[in-house]
């Protein structure tokens, strides 16, 4: 008897997703070229976000770290939504809100929307949180705040470089009412980019205090890679911190306007910086970009091209990948569609767990694997010529 | 027109019936700002509790008088807060009562007189001379009475025990605020924190770490 098509061995496996502290740049291509996200949307989206986030946060006076994992939640949640699905002031509102839960900030998702709201309207109009007007609005976030978490993968570690930031500002010598100022407007400034997802703590606050120092044309013998500031110390590389100041002047060059400090300085003060920094790079051939282990050299598209939004193939069908098409949740249906779970289908026949240990799950994986791959081998045998039977007549 | 032994009574409702939550004390303060023009008589209304309610409740309307008074303030009734001003000694010794009962609510004043002060909305003499009333009251009973003034019962311990639990509470959501321009969070950082140390590298060797991890495992 032919066996089962769907022959399985115990409970099912369940799909297991990893959280991703760090995505590097050709993941995030990938990302935003799987959802059909144009490099010129992303960027309005991007900016008009952060930019939403930070008039909020400064208006309900929340810290500047509460600001960070806002940013980087709403950041997470567009490489796996595609724009039709959602509004991005909703993204945006939603981030924060549960950024604040993180952080220990609480606000409740009406205060969010009422600080918004007051931040645009005449004092004649301003409102209180508790006007009905923002009733539905604030289930609406609410709801979002799940899948927010789920596109971080629940993973709760966030980066803060502020803090060492300022410490090594302290450290070079930095005037605290004007270098120190900058590096910390430069700092927010990061986070419209998106190397707060690529790199860790120390190379964020070392790229701060540097770009500072050169916008401030101070003395870089004693900023780049010596003392205080030394990369070996902090474990990180002039790579690393390269692909960061280029982020930033990539900021700058194309988008001064929306920036903080971007309005203080001439465009052609960042464009000269930028020139310095391509040369040092090209002289030491500094890649422009970290690339993954499994990443071929020419994995990354340059920023400048523009992409029509064409879909790149994707490596086979990862069950674990976090863009399965999905279910919608049940909702009114007065409410626009929400963006739907990463979950999804996933959920509906197995369980869905999410790991911060890749090393664990790749181990179970290899364990789980050896009951359910069907191993067939095929191998002849040799078997001696049976000699003729004398038959019996 | 209301009337305006109605409004006394309404008033005077809202003041007896204060809690530790903030809505109890939104509430009266607003109410208090809708009837304005009767300014004169709300705040004889708040006299006339102090000197009568329990002492738990006089707490609470020591924090209801903060609030009224930044209100008042904000939206441009002065008199209210003229009106704080001239009458807060009597509003003091009426929450810090001297036969001793009023130790409870020593630090209940000190507090809301700083407030006060930081809102300048008291001078800064007038909360050191206060200060000076309340040091003459911060004193255990001595002798156990009995009368309205007297120790508390169980009841109104448990309720004072739960209203300044509410007040904690809400006072440290509060905590973590910092005020509108990022430069008073930088000075913070910058005047607060410590010198670079072992843990910031060790954090970098980890956090290496953990990058490394996934861009090998990607």
């Amino acid at each position: 008897m032919a066996p089962a098509a769907d022959d399985r061995v115990g409970p099912h496996p369940s799909y297991i997703e990893v959280a991703k502290p760090y995505i590097l740049q050709s993941r995030i291509q990938q990302c935003l070229a799987d959802i059909n996200m144009s490099d010129a949307k992303e960027d309005a989206v991007r900016l008009q976000g952060v930019t939403w986030i930070d008039n909020v946060r400064r208006s309900l006076q929340l810290p500047i770290r509460t600001f960070n994992t806002a940013v980087i939640y709403y950041h997470k949640f567009r490489l796996l939504h595609n724009d039709g699905e959602y509004n991005w002031a909703d993204a945006a509102a939603a981030s924060l809100f549960t950024a604040c839960k993180i952080e220990d900030t609480l606000k409740k998702s009406r205060e969010i929307l009422c600080a918004n709201w007051n931040l645009k309207a005449a004092t004649s109009e301003h409102l209180s949180p508790d006007d009905p007007r923002f009733e539905n609005h604030s289930k609406l976030i609410i709801g979002l705040e799940r899948l927010m978490l789920e596109s971080a993968g629940f993973d709760f570690r966030n980066r803060y470089p502020q803090d060492l930031m300022v410490k090594l500002a302290k450290a070079v010598g930095f005037d605290k009412h004007n270098h120190a100022k900058t590096a910390w407007n430069l700092s927010v400034d990061l986070y419209r980019t998106f190397a707060p997802l690529k790199q860790t703590t120390t190379t964020l606050a070392i790229a701060c205090v540097e770009l500072a120092a050169r916008l401030h044309e101070m003395d870089l013998e004693k900023i780049v890679d010596v003392g205080v500031m030394k990369y070996s110390k902090w474990k990180t590389t002039r790579a690393e911190v390269m692909e960061t100041l280029l982020d930033l002047l990539d900021l700058y060059t194309h988008h001064r306007s929306v920036t903080n400090v971007g309005p203080l300085y001439s465009l052609e003060t960042f464009i000269n910086i930028r020139i310095t920094l391509n040369q040092e790079a090209d002289a030491n051939k500094i890649p422009r970009f970290t690339l993954y282990s499994s990443d071929s050299p020419y994995a990354i598209k340059e920023p400048s091209s523009h992409s029509n939004g064409t879909t790149k193939p994707r490596n086979g069908i990862d069950p674990t990948s976090p863009l399965t098409p999905a279910t919608p949740s049940t909702l009114s249906p007065k409410q626009t569609q929400p963006p739907t779970s990463a979950i999804g289908i996933r959920g509906q026949n197995g369980t869905v767990r999410f790991m911060l240990d890749a090393a664990r799950a790749r181990d179970e994986r290899a364990e789980v694997d050896k009951f359910h791959k069907v191993e067939e081998e095929e191998y002849e045998v040799e078997v001696p010529n049976e000699a003729e039977r004398k038959r019996v007549r | 027109m209301a009337d305006p032994f109605e409004v006394r009574m309404r008033f005077t409702t809202l003041l007896s019936h204060l809690s530790g939550t903030h809505t109890s004390h939104q509430k009266a303060a607003v109410f208090a700002l809708k009837n304005r023009e009767m300014d004169e008589d709300l705040h004889s209304c708040i006299l006339e509790q102090l000197e009568r309610n329990s002492v738990n409740n006089r707490a609470n309307i020591m924090y209801f008088i903060e609030h009224l008074c930044d209100l008042a303030s904000r939206e441009g009734a002065v008199e209210f807060v003229r009106m704080m001003q001239r009458d807060i000694l009597r509003v003091v010794e009426a929450v810090c009562p001297g036969d001793g009962s009023g130790a409870t609510n020593v630090r209940v004043v000190r507090k809301v007189l700083q407030a006060l002060q930081t809102k300048a909305l008291l001078l800064p003499e007038t909360v050191t001379e206060l200060e000076a009333v309340l040091s003459a009251r911060d004193i255990a009973p001595r002798t156990v009475r009995n009368g309205t003034s007297g120790r508390l019962d169980k009841r109104q311990i448990t309720e004072r025990i739960e209203e300044d639990r509410e007040r904690h509470k809400r006072m440290r959501e509060s905590i973590w605020a910092v005020p509108g321009e990022d430069d008073a969070e930088m000075e913070k950082l910058w005047e607060e924190g410590s010198a670079i140390g072992e843990d910031d590298y060790l954090e970098g060797e980890e956090d290496r770490a953990e990058r490394r991890r996934g861009i090998r495992f990607a």
